[in-house]
Parts: structure tokens; sequence; C-alpha cells
């Protein structure tokens, strides 16, 4: 799975069966520290994501797992993220050096 | 599978109901020698890792829901052994 935000959504009229009722996004994968990394993606919603929400997703065969019947899904939302407790990052230095009690909470979640 | 450093914990309210009860960790890949390679992804905990703990990763679906306990879910990537050593010979 992959972090991601939703920038958008995507409008299919004409499109596979088994993708009617979905809700198809636009997503920005982003990286460890919640910057856009990569190509825009559209993944289907399993979870009721919104616009704006940072998001985790999941590729490949499994994606069509997080549905009932046969949908094609190469890239499906998950989670949505509401806060991720990460160690700050030392400065020119190796985090894994730092102490566990060091730990801090980012919580990124933005509506 | 992968070699990664665990960097955070994910908190998820809403998610899919095959990921409830597991950790979600935010895991950075490494290289053999410890660098960083690529972008973090998230992968689901089935050995009870830490945040700083080296792990194993395994990335093929089939493994990684069975491995989570959760066959038939949308699981791409778990967490399968905290790594102790990485011994490699010098070429």
């Amino acid at each position: 799975m992959m972090l991601a935000r939703v920038i958008g959504n995507v409008v299919c009229t004409i499109k596979d069966p088994n993708l009617e009722g979905r809700k198809l996004l636009l997503i920005q994968p982003l990286n460890r520290d919640r910057q856009p990394k990569g190509r825009p993606l559209v993944g289907i919603d399993s979870i009721g994501a919104g616009f704006g929400e940072t998001v985790y997703w999941c590729r490949g065969r499994e994606a069509s797992l997080a549905f009932t019947g046969e949908v094609p899904s190469d890239c499906s939302i998950v989670g949505i993220v509401d806060s991720i407790t990460q160690r700050p990052t030392p400065v020119g230095g190796d985090s894994r050096a730092k102490p566990r009690n060091s730990a801090r909470t980012i919580s990124r979640r933005s509506k | 599978m992968i070699l990664g450093r665990v960097l955070g914990e994910v908190v998820a309210t809403q998610k899919h109901r095959s990921h409830e009860g597991r950790k979600i960790l935010l895991v950075q890949p490494l290289e053999p020698d410890g660098a960083e390679r690529g972008d973090a992804v998230i992968a689901l905990d089935a050995v009870d890792a830490g945040i700083g703990d080296r792990v194993l990763v395994v990335q093929e679906g089939y493994s990684a829901m069975t491995a989570a306990g959760r066959p038939g879910s949308p699981i791409d990537m778990t967490i399968v052994g905290v790594v102790d050593a990485v011994e490699m010979t010098e070429n």
C-alpha cells in the first residue's frame, strides 16, 4: 500500500458494469513527508474517502478484493489516514540512533 | 521480499474491514547496506514490529494477505519479520 491525497473525482458514464455505483477518485501519491511524488492516478474508493483527504491505497490484483464481485481495479483506496506517529528526522543523522520515546504525532488530515 | 525500516504508525479510523486489528506501519525500503531506496510504503504488521525496527516486507498479494491472516483481502504488503542482522560477503 502507499500514501496518497485525493485531488479530484472522475466521472465515467460508459464503463464496465462492475464499476457502476463505485466512486472513482483522482489521487496523487505522496512520499514519507506527505509531499506529492510521482504521477496522479485513478483509484476506486472502498471506504468513503473525499477530496483533500490523505488515504492509503492498494495496488495490483489484490485491489479488486476490496469489493464484492469482480470489480476491475488495480488501485483501490482502502483507508483514510487520520495521523501518522513518526520520529523526528535528525539533522544529518541516522534515525535509528534515536530513542523510542522521541516519537511525535503529526496529524495531516486536511478537510 | 525487501528490507525496510519502520518510520511510523498510521492511524486510520475509516479503513477496509480486513485491516482492522492489525498495525498499519509506514516503512522505508532499504538497500542491504542500510541506505534508503525509493519511496515509503504502507504495510500491515504480522510480527509486532515497532518504530525504528528493520523489517522484512513481503510485496506479493497472496503471501501478504495470508501472512496478515486475512485471505481474500486488499493487502499488498505485510511485514513478516524483524531483521536482527544482514551479513554480506565482500566481492
